[in-house]
């Protein structure tokens, strides 16, 4: 897995000031109120990144854990203007989470995952989504990385392409690229799937 | 852009087949809308509080960690007998001990003269039978 170190992405930012980066700046100067303004400011986002991409919320807070410490620890080393710490934290999220995704995949084969087992009024719908939703995070694993990597910025958590370069440190127009080709590569592996995940009538 | 990135959908029929669009991309459209609608539960008190934690453990200068131990085992001993003081007037008194053994003070020479013996077990207690 590529490692985000300090603003190494040398993110090209634009726009206002990082409010985040300069409450980074005060925690690593060692101000606990910072500590705390950051944690609930990033920790919702990073959660429902996390969610949306690996489909299972334990994993997901184990995640967020992990990249939180990360941020932590690289603060001395942060220097503010060159990277968000927002974009910088999108990046670490979905890089652990496509990790996790993928040790899972090598853990249990896509059509090993067992159906949970509910028969309460209602719960059939529920079921499908939720059965839909793993088997997005599913595909997303046995897809190329960086592919998976563009298409979760761009499609479930709505970054612009430019964003997304900063947060790969590559160009929009690859961007654009992986994007397009992860998207292909999904609807490719889950129109195998089609008649499990309730879609017969595509 | 990773020159080893590959698509499935590039292994299909053939190139033109891979441009267009796969089938089933309206579903993935719809399914990747809908994921990214899900805000999933909020974190919980418990959560932040853990995450709240480890920041002010890892927040340079501010975690209260042990003073850095001597180098050597002879902090252990040292420790152990009551630190570098104790472990001074522990040595203090050996050498008196060694001195007075080796030349005994005038002023104890009557006693150290005379042999003194001490019973450490009661007078009932015999361990070798007569």
């Amino acid at each position: 897995m590529r490692q985000a170190s300090a603003p190494d992405a040398a993110a090209p930012c634009e726009g206002a000031p990082d409010p985040h980066g300069a409450l980074l700046l005060a925690y690593a100067n060692g101000d606990a109120r910072a500590a705390r303004d950051l944690t609930l400011a990033l920790a919702p986002r990073a959660l429902s990144q996390a969610q949306r991409m690996l489909a299972d919320r334990a994993e997901a807070e184990d995640v967020v854990q992990e990249a939180l410490m990360r941020l932590w620890r690289i603060a001395p080393d942060w220097r503010q203007g060159e990277a968000r710490v927002t974009t910088w934290l999108y990046r670490v999220v979905a890089n652990l989470c496509l990790d996790r995704l993928r040790r899972r995949g090598r853990a249990a084969p896509l059509d090993a995952v067992p159906e949970p087992a509910d028969d309460a009024p209602g719960a059939a719908e529920g079921l499908l989504e939720a059965a839909r939703h793993r088997a997005l995070a599913e595909a997303l694993a046995a897809i190329p990385e960086r592919q998976a990597h563009a298409v979760a910025l761009r499609h479930l958590e709505g970054l612009g392409n430019p964003e997304i370069a900063a947060a790969m440190d590559i160009g929009v127009e690859a961007v654009e690229s992986l994007t397009a080709r992860g998207k292909r590569a999904l609807a490719a592996i889950l129109a195998e799937r089609r008649a499990e995940l309730g879609w017969t009538d595509e | 852009m990773s020159e080893t990135d590959t698509t499935r959908a590039a292994s299909g029929p053939g190139d033109a087949a891979a441009e267009e669009a796969a089938p089933g991309e309206a579903a993935l459209d719809r399914l990747l809308a809908d994921v990214a609608a899900r805000e999933g539960a909020p974190p919980g008190g418990d959560f932040l509080a853990r995450l709240e934690a480890d920041a002010l453990a890892a927040m340079p200068g501010s975690a209260p960690r042990p003073a850095p131990r001597a180098a050597g085992e002879g902090a252990g001993w040292a420790d152990l007998l009551g630190g570098w003081l104790g472990f001074g007037s522990l040595g203090v008194a050996a050498l008196t001990g060694l001195l007075i053994g080796i030349a005994p003070p005038a002023a104890l020479q009557g006693y150290l003269d005379d042999t003194v013996a001490i019973g450490l077990l009661p007078d009932d207690v015999a361990l070798v039978e007569d």
